[in-house]
Formats: structure tokens, C-alpha cells, sequence
């Protein structure tokens, strides 16, 4: 039996015009939610890796150490650490480096201020892999050898930002959760509502002999695409807004940029697969909502 | 002689309400001539659904060429129902198709070629007088028009059992009998027709069978059959 048959006027219906905007929406909102978690699992890897496989102690001078001392403390420490299977490297950072990470952290006045006092000594200790799987003994073993070092805590911030991560991913997932299912409700409200609209001329198409087939088809291929212009809409959207946040944020180069860049995320090409997710999404509900309906029907 | 309609003991009620018609029997030979008559509300209506298979019954049994209809899936009607063809007292024509294309509906529904569709249409608007407005939307055609075009759709399939719902109930006297006209000749051809009117005046120049629906309850039958 053909299918081809095309008797339904559903173009420019107002529940299909109601249907694209809440579509173009939800994808819309569907896709910036996918592209936070695509971003948030990048930075928790890519963080994850910098916070917990590298650590920087600072030499704490005390009142009577003089230069030499300093120096003879910071390299009995590198020894020791260099003697340690699971440390990479463990070198003193130079007064640029130091000045560097004091910038990013301060303001750039705050180098003049810090002009007439002696910047501290900072070891930056990297480990093999993902780092020691016990931190707690090594800086046990650390300050009893070595009294006069101290922990800048990267590992503890790492836990913290791991746990945030997590929590932004399971929020991603339970907002994307949320789309879907105002999605099929939306879809599924705006087919019966044409259908009902329509609701003479699906009697006499099924007095005529047409299947419900036929009928869900001429739904679903409208809805459909529906689907397909409000989420080529929707990811408009949400690419204009993904694309001003490093303006609005103002950083000039990727280097500069606190999170990773998605379009260098390989997953970042999922982002364009949500159009045709969505407008699938819209005619398979569309179909069922129809085939559903239309069995009530004598 | 083989029977297009077989009625036996049919009654239908809709929800919880009355019986609309009420233990009815009767049946209709391929290529006869039927008027079922009643006041409004008898149920003439009620009976056509029932026959175009837009109702099932309450109780009794239905054979409707050849199947019987109690016991089909959903999902056998449609092949039935494009044996049937119908005529509507409201046209039911869709405004915005075409009268060309209002009456290839039932073809396209069928998934009949192009070519076979257009040669078919061309047919029945030269049988129903309305060449000329092949093009023209429902909105611009007169009642008696629209009335042809819907005779033309019913019937393009060739269906062999072929229901009208008052076809003269809103088109001039004219046109009226133009309908039955093309009506009879379709009879001629070996098409069982059913017509509900209450135009007796139409029925009385027909050889026909005569159901007449009392209240729903009761089918009394007359004959006219002459030797053709």
C-alpha cells in the first residue's frame, strides 16, 4: 500500500508553530546542557591530572637562615625527592616562574609590592602517572625528614573540584533527562492536538481504506520536519551562546581559556548530531502518539 | 442469488443509551437497488456507518461482501472499506485539494500508479459533467457539483458496493436527479447501491428495494422491481 498519499493540510497548523519554538528551545537548552557536561569531563580529566600528579612545596625560612641555608635545605629536599621511585622530577621553580604564578593569582600590582621582599623557595614535584596513591604518608614522611617544607595542597583542592565536577555532570544528566521528557510531552500534546483538528478528515481517509499507517506517516513526516528546522534553530542558539562565552569572558587565545575549547574536544561533533537526535525523537513520538491515538478510532 | 449485505439480529446502542436500532435483519443481493426511508433520527444515519464499517454493532452479525465483519482484526478494514464507496449528504470534500485531486484521494490511498490515477480521474469528471472544473477548489463549485465530485470520488475505486447518505438532500431538483441518474447507471453496471433519502418522490420512478426504519426498531420492506 502506498504511503505517498498526502491529504492532510498540516502546514502552518498552530500547534506545528507552537511546536518549533518548543523545539528550537529545548534542543537549544539540550545542547548547551551536553556541552557543559562535554566540558566539565574534560576539565575534571584534564584537571584531575595537573592537580593530583604534580605538587609544589615552599621552603619556610626560619628567623635566622641565611641564603646559603635556604639553598642547602631546598637541596637536600630535591635529593630526597629525586631518590623517590614514584617522583618524576622535583626542580626549584625560577624567580619567574614564581612571579608568573603569583600574577595569576594576584593582580599585576602586586609584583611592585612584592618588589623589596624575597620571594619564597618553591620545589615543583612531578610524579609518575596520576601521582602517589597514598599523599598522606608521603607528606607524612616529608615533614619528618624535612620540618621546614610546606605543602601547597593541591591534591585536597583536586578532591574538591573532582567532587564539583561530579555533581555539574549528574545536574547535566538529570536537566538532559528533563528536556526528553518535555519534549515528549510537548510533541505528544502538539500531535493530538492536530489530530483532533483533524479529526474529520482522518474518518473519512479511514473510510476510504487507509491504513493507520498511512495516516501516522503524514504526522510523523510533518513532525519531523518540524523537529529538524526548530533544532537546526535551537543549535543556532546554542552555538551563538557557546561561541560568545570566551568574548564575554574576554580571553583572547585558547591558552587563556579557564575551560577547555569544545570544537577541540572530539565529542564537541556530538554537539551537531542533537539536531537530528531531536527531530528523530520528534517523529518517533509523533508516530506513537498517532498509531496510539488512531487505534481508539472505529 | 449471492448477498453484497447479510444483517442478522443487529442492534446498536452508543455508551450507555438507548438502542438506536434495534434486532434488525435483513439483506441486500450484489447489483440491487436499495432506498432506506425514516424520519430523522430513525437511524438511516446510524445503519450507513454501520455498513461503511464506521460503527461495529452492539450485538447481532454482519457479513458485508462476503467477510464477516464481527470477527475482523482492525486491521483487515481497510481493504473493505476500499470496496465500499461513499457519498456523503455534506460532501465532505477537502477544501483544499483540487477536484482532481479530491477524487484520486481514494486511488492514492489505494497506492494506485500515476498514470492509472490520472486516466481514471479524467474518466469519471468527463462521466460527471465537471471536465472543465478539474482544477477549481470545493469553495467555487455549486452543491450539485460538489455532490458529482463526491459521486466521482465514491466511486472511483469501482467499488462494488457503493452507500449514499441523502445525495439529493442538498442540491436543487436538477441536480437531484442528475445524482440519481448517474446513480442508476452505476446500478446498470453491477454495483450494489444504497441511497438513505426521504425523498420518496425520487424513489417511486426507481425499480428498487424499499427499507423503511421505524423508530429504529422496526425494517419494513417494500418491493418495486420490474423486469428491466
Amino acid at each position: 500500500m502506498s504511503r505517498s498519499f498526502n491529504a492532510l493540510k498540516l502546514k502552518g497548523d498552530p500547534a506545528s508553530l507552537f511546536l518549533t519554538w518548543a523545539i528550537a528551545f529545548l534542543v537549544g537548552l539540550a545542547t548547551l546542557t551536553v556541552a557543559i557536561f562535554i566540558i566539565v569531563s574534560e576539565a575534571n580529566i584534564a584537571w584531575k591530572g595537573k592537580l593530583w600528579s604534580s605538587v609544589k612545596l615552599q621552603i619556610i625560612p626560619e628567623d635566622n637562615d641565611d641564603v646559603t641555608t635556604i639553598d642547602r635545605k631546598a637541596k637536600l629536599t630535591i635529593e630526597f625527592l629525586g631518590s623517590m621511585p614514584e617522583v618524576q622530577t622535583a626542580e626549584i621553580l625560577s624567580q619567574s616562574n614564581i612571579k608568573e604564578i603569583l600574577e595569576r593569582l594576584g593582580t599585576k600590582d602586586i609584583l611592585k609590592s612584592l618588589e623589596k621582599i624575597p620571594l619564597p623557595i618553591l620545589i615543583d614535584v612531578t610524579f609518575v602517572g596520576d601521582g602517589p596513591t597514598d599523599f598522606h604518608a608521603l607528606e607524612k614522611e616529608l615533614s619528618s625528614r624535612f620540618p621546614w617544607i610546606q605543602r601547597i595542597d593541591n591534591p585536597n583542592w583536586g578532591k574538591r573540584y573532582e567532587r564539583f565536577f561530579v555533581v555539574i555532570e549528574e545536574i547535566a544528566v538529570i536537566v538532559l533527562l528533563s528536556i526528553l521528557g518535555i519534549t515528549i510531552i510537548s510533541v505528544s500534546y502538539a500531535t493530538q492536538t492536530t489530530l483532533a483538528s483533524h479529526s474529520n478528515i482522518i474518518e473519512l481517509l479511514h473510510l476510504m481504506g487507509a491504513t493507520n499507517r498511512g495516516i501516522a506517516a503524514q504526522f510523523s513526516d510533518h513532525i519531523f520536519k518540524i523537529g529538524l528546522k526548530g533544532s537546526g534553530l535551537g543549535i543556532l542558539i546554542a552555538s551563538f551562546i557557546l561561541t560568545s562565552i570566551p568574548n564575554m569572558a574576554d580571553w583572547k587565545n585558547p591558552n587563556e581559556w579557564f575551560l577547555p575549547f569544545l570544537p577541540s574536544i572530539p565529542q564537541g561533533s556530538l554537539i551537531l548530531g542533537m539536531g537530528l537526535a531531536g527531530a528523530l525523537l520528534c517523529m518517533a513520538t509523533s508516530n506513537v502518539t498517532i498509531r496510539l491515538k488512531l487505534r481508539r478510532m472505529p | 442469488m449471492e448477498l453484497a449485505v447479510n444483517f442478522e439480529n443487529v442492534g446498536i446502542r452508543y455508551g450507555k443509551g438507548k438502542e438506536i436500532l434495534h434486532n434488525i435483519s435483513f439483506s441486500l443481493e450484489r447489483g440491487s437497488f436499495t432506498f432506506i426511508s425514516g424520519r430523522s433520527g430513525a437511524g438511516k444515519t446510524t445503519l450507513l456507518r454501520l455498513l461503511h464499517l464506521a460503527q461495529r454493532p452492539t450485538y447481532g452479525s454482519i457479513h458485508i461482501l462476503g467477510h464477516h465483519i464481527n470477527s475482523l482484526a482492525r486491521e483487515d478494514l481497510p481493504a473493505i472499506r476500499r470496496r465500499i464507496g461513499v457519498i456523503f449528504q455534506d460532501f465532505r470534500l477537502l477544501d483544499h485539494l483540487t477536484a482532481t485531486e479530491n477524487v484520486a484521494l481514494p486511488l492514492r490511498i489505494a497506492g494506485a500508479s500515476e498514470s492509472q490515477i490520472l486516466s481514471h480521474v479524467r474518466e469519471l469528471l468527463d462521466w460527471v459533467g465537471l471536465q472543465e472544473q478539474k482544477d477549481e477548489y470545493p469553495d467555487v463549485l455549486s452543491g450539485g457539483q460538489k455532490q458529482r465530485i463526491a459521486l466521482a470520488r465514491a466511486i472511483i475505486t469501482r467499488p462494488p458496493l457503493l452507500l449514499a447518505d441523502e445525495p439529493t438532500g442538498n442540491v436543487d431538483e436538477e441536480n437531484a436527479l442528475k445524482v440519481m441518474y448517474l446513480l442508476q447507471e452505476l446500478n446498470k453496471l453491477g454495483t450494489t447501491v444504497v441511497v438513505a433519502s426521504h425523498r420518496e418522490e425520487l424513489m417511486s420512478e426507481q425499480n428498487f428495494e424499499h427499507f423503511e426504519i421505524v423508530g429504529g426498531n422496526v425494517i419494513t420492506v417494500r418491493r418495486n422491481l420490474e423486469t428491466a
